[in-house]
Formats: structure tokens, sequence, C-alpha cells
């Protein structure tokens, strides 16, 4: 029985092992040491305590919150561009043609938005972000001033807005996420 | 800007038991027969004491052969500096300890 357990607590400790981020894997080697000398019935709650210690270490590496905070934006882009062509296909089929032209070219940039931020990372997301927020900006106050009045100067000052609102929070956590992870490891002990 | 360090409870347990001996080398079973921590809790600690430089940690044969080198930890100088000044005031920040000896 104590065999058997034993055998579950070293299984555990190589999972450990295979799980430790390249900066961490002396430490998941040091646990793999030491389980030599937890005696008996300990070894195994010893084990899954390295487990769950070299699990929380991999998910919490910069790096893998870095990359969670990316995939997230990149699905999130992906989502606001298919609402954009569900919105154009609205759009053509009461016949606003240039709202909806519009509204296929913003898919298709978020679209593009979306696949470099997957191949080239957050740096990608906040470039390509800053221009369109300062042009949003533009127009969702000048919008008066550039088109003469008509209904859909209110839509397009909304959608204006809507873009400065989304893409500031997408840049927020593009920025603050990775700076969050770095102050905390800093400043906790 | 002076940035502040939070310290935790069980920070506190750990630094209270390496400054029983601070000059002497520690394991990580032994420390945790003597905190009462859980693996789970204790090594992310150690981890986080040495990537701050308030912890010195090496390997160390094992006298009884057949078992494999145990790897050792003891407080460094800012450690040794923090845990005195956690010990007496049990009131973070500890902010100026860190900042003599970092």
């Amino acid at each position: 029985m104590t065999s058997g357990l034993t055998r579950i607590a070293r299984a555990a400790l190589r999972v450990a092992v295979a799980l430790s981020p390249p900066e961490r894997l002396e430490w998941s080697k040091a646990m793999q040491s030491e389980m030599h000398h937890a005696s008996g019935g300990n070894a195994l709650p010893f084990a899954l305590g390295c487990l769950w210690a070299m699990a929380k270490a991999r998910a919490t590496t910069q790096t893998a919150i870095v990359n969670a905070s990316r995939w997230t934006l990149v699905l999130c882009a992906v989502a606001w561009s298919v609402l954009h062509i569900r919105l154009a296909g609205r759009l053509s089929t009461v016949g606003a043609t240039a709202p909806s032209m519009l509204a296929y070219f913003a898919a298709a940039a978020i679209a593009v938005g979306a696949f470099f931020t997957a191949v080239r990372g957050l740096r990608a997301a906040v470039l390509l972000a800053i221009p369109v927020i300062i042009l949003s900006s533009f127009v969702a106050i000048g919008i008066d001033q550039m088109l003469p009045p008509q209904a859909f100067a209110r839509f397009y000052r909304a959608i204006a807005i809507e873009y400065v609102v989304i893409l500031s929070t997408a840049m927020l956590i593009a920025i603050g996420v990775p700076a969050w992870v770095k102050q905390q490891k800093r400043s906790t002990i | 800007m002076a940035r502040r360090i939070n310290i935790s409870r069980q920070t506190l347990t750990v630094l209270s038991a390496f400054l029983e001996t601070p000059q002497g080398w520690r394991y990580g079973y032994d420390l945790i027969k003597e905190t009462g921590l859980k693996s789970g809790t204790l090594y992310p600690l150690l981890m986080r004491l040495h990537d701050q430089g308030l912890l010195d940690s090496e390997w160390h044969p094992s006298p009884q052969q057949g078992r494999p080198a145990r790897h050792a930890y003891r407080l460094s100088h800012a450690g040794i500096a923090l845990a005195k000044q956690a010990r007496s005031s049990e009131t973070p920040p500890l902010q100026s300890a860190v900042e003599a000896f970092a």
C-alpha cells in the first residue's frame, strides 16, 4: 500500500518536473530530491503540494500571463470582426450601402489587427490601436462638422465612441497586464 | 518612488524559522515539518525569497548513501535584516531593510 502511494508520489513529482518552467527547473529537482526524505504517508501530500506549486509557477510565469492576454485580445478581436460583418449584412439589406461598406472595411481591419496581434504580440495590438483611437476620437468630436446633418451622423458618432472605448480597453490590457505582473513579482514576498 | 513590500503571514513564519539559526542551512522538508506549511505553500514562498535576493541556496550531498543531494537554504544578509525587522515590528511594509541591503 505504502509503496503504491510512494509510486504515485514519485509520478506526481515527475509531472511537476516536466511542468516546471525553465527558470524553476532547479527548484522542481530540489522537490524531487527532498521527496526521498518525506516519511511514509507524508510523501504523497508533499508530492501533490509540489505538483500544485509547479503548475502554479507554470501558469503564472510572465510569459504565460502575457500570452493569455494576447490570445484573449485576439479572440475578442475576431468576435468583434464577426459582429461587424453581421452589422454590415443588416445595413446592406436596408439599403445603407455606405455604412455597410464601412462596416465590412472595419471588419477586415479588425481581422488584420487580430492577425498581427496573434503573430507579433501585444506590442502590435498597441501600435495598431493608437492611430484608430486617435482617428475615432476626431470622428466622434467632429462628425457634425464633417458631414451634413443626417441620420447616420449619430450612428457614426456612436460607432466612433465604441471604437475609442473598446480599443482603449484593449490597450489597457496590452500594456497593463505585463506591467502588473512585473510589479507583483517585485513587491510580494 | 519607494515601492511597497507586502509580507504574508506564511512568509513571517518561514522567516522566523530561518532566524532560529540564521547562519545554518535548512532543507525544504525540514522547514515543512517545522512551520507546518504545505509544500505547495512553502516552495513558492522560498522561490520568491530567492528571486528577491533574500535567500541563498546550494546543493548539499546527502550524508545517507544512495540518497540524492539536497537543496539547502539560508537567509542572505538582506534576508536576515528583513526577518529581524519583521520579527520586531511585524508591520509591513518593510521597505527600508530591503532597500538598504538589496
